[in-house]
């Protein structure tokens, strides 16, 4: 499983905001509010993982513009599921490590 | 897998109707035989190229041998010898044509057109170098070519896609370059293409060089997202990366030649299998401080 950072969290939380829609990594990084050097390691990260795939934009839509293509990331089914699971998992440690520090204080 | 080789067909047939087009399927599969297990700078698997030139020249209204050609254009010459003569004169007359100039047929002038265009669209995968001397030769020689055979369209599409190459190569893209030199092998074009395609969609220099910095602190941490074992060795090189980067921002020569030395060693520590590493990160730093 990836390192789940809050930074992959977050980038995890808005994947699955709309899990069919592919995104760029620039994209991601505005969405998220991550910088780019933050957000490209978490991309590689969750694609070894087999959270992500990615793939290239298509040719149309890049050739006009010279430019080459950007990488496309969306979340796999596996990864959507393991995602919901992990997020659930670190808000619930989250919780519990607010309500005994409150206990605590 | 036929259906790669529908279009080429389609094409072929508006030209030619009613011939046989069986000798081409058959030129396909040997192709594709071939070329199984090879793969472009993009990624894509090798026969995708032998088909993309194919459908230029059928495009172009070529002849079935010429076709077959296009299919075959890069098959090793001893792999040759069950080609119809038509076509292993056409591929021998490449030969002749790339190891010693012109004069060379139509047919075979054609085909090395129609083979620079497909590697003229994908060059965005290939080390910027290398674009910009592709680029340049395809200006100086292939075009004026594209125009003596009278192909307009290819001598048009051959001039945009060198100009826009040339052009693109900025320092900032040679320097992103260099920067994915330092991740392992293999993963180099992919992000190269990836982050040179998100540099050109920003619109201040202010806002690309932060970009710029942000991927150089990236590569460490994503080579090391494709090898978990290096974990120690990519954070200490990831530290003396980040130091360097400030260190050369901020302070003087020395300073800055102290974290240099500390970067090339950084490199040859984590890349220690790949001896050219560290000289690729001092290019790089020579190319960031221009």
């Amino acid at each position: 499983m990836p390192r789940m950072t809050l930074q992959t969290q977050l980038v995890l939380e808005v994947l699955l905001r709309e899990p069919d829609r592919q995104r760029y990594g620039l994209e991601l990084s505005d969405l998220v509010g991550v910088a780019t050097g933050t957000i490209y390691p978490i991309l590689a990260r969750l694609e070894q993982a087999g959270w992500l795939v990615s793939e290239w934009e298509v040719p149309t839509s890049y050739d006009s513009v010279g430019r080459p293509p950007r990488r496309l990331y969306r979340i796999t089914a596996d990864g959507a599921a393991a995602a919901v699971a992990a997020l659930a998992r670190s808000r619930a440690r989250h919780k519990r490590t607010w309500i005994l520090g409150v206990e605590g204080a | 897998m036929d259906d790669l080789l529908a279009p080429v067909l389609t094409a072929y047939t508006a030209t030619w109707p009613g011939e046989d087009t069986e000798p081409i399927t058959a030129a396909y599969r040997l192709a594709a035989r071939h070329h199984h297990g090879q793969f472009r700078h993009s990624g894509e698997p090798y026969i995708r190229h032998s088909l993309a030139v194919a459908q230029i020249l059928a495009d172009l209204g070529a002849d079935r041998d010429l076709v077959c050609a296009g299919l075959l254009h890069d098959l090793s010459p001893d792999s040759r010898s069950a080609l119809s003569t038509a076509v292993a004169d056409t591929l021998a007359g490449l030969d002749r044509l790339e190891s010693h100039g012109l004069p060379a047929a139509r047919p075979v002038l054609l085909l090395k057109l129609a083979d620079r265009l497909h590697n003229m669209r994908t060059i965005a995968y290939v080390r910027p170098e290398k674009q910009v001397r592709k680029s340049t030769e395809t200006l100086r020689t292939l075009v004026p070519l594209a125009v003596g055979l009278g192909v307009d369209g290819v001598a048009a599409e051959l001039a945009t896609l060198s100009e826009d190459t040339i052009r693109r190569s900025t320092p900032r893209v040679r320097s992103l370059a260099t920067a994915v030199w330092l991740l392992p092998k293999g993963m180099r074009g992919r992000w190269q293409v990836e982050w040179t395609a998100e540099l050109a969609t920003l619109p201040t220099r202010r806002a690309r060089a932060r970009f710029l910095l942000g991927v150089l602190t990236a590569v460490p941490r994503i080579a090391l997202a494709h090898r978990p074992g290096l974990r120690w060795t990519a954070r200490l090189a990831w530290g003396l990366v980040g130091a360097g980067a400030l260190t050369t921002v901020l302070t003087s020569w020395p300073a800055a030649t102290v974290a240099l030395a500390g970067l090339a060693l950084a490199a040859a520590v984590l890349f220690a299998e790949d001896d050219r590493a560290a000289s690729r990160l001092r290019d790089f730093l020579d190319s960031w401080r221009r």
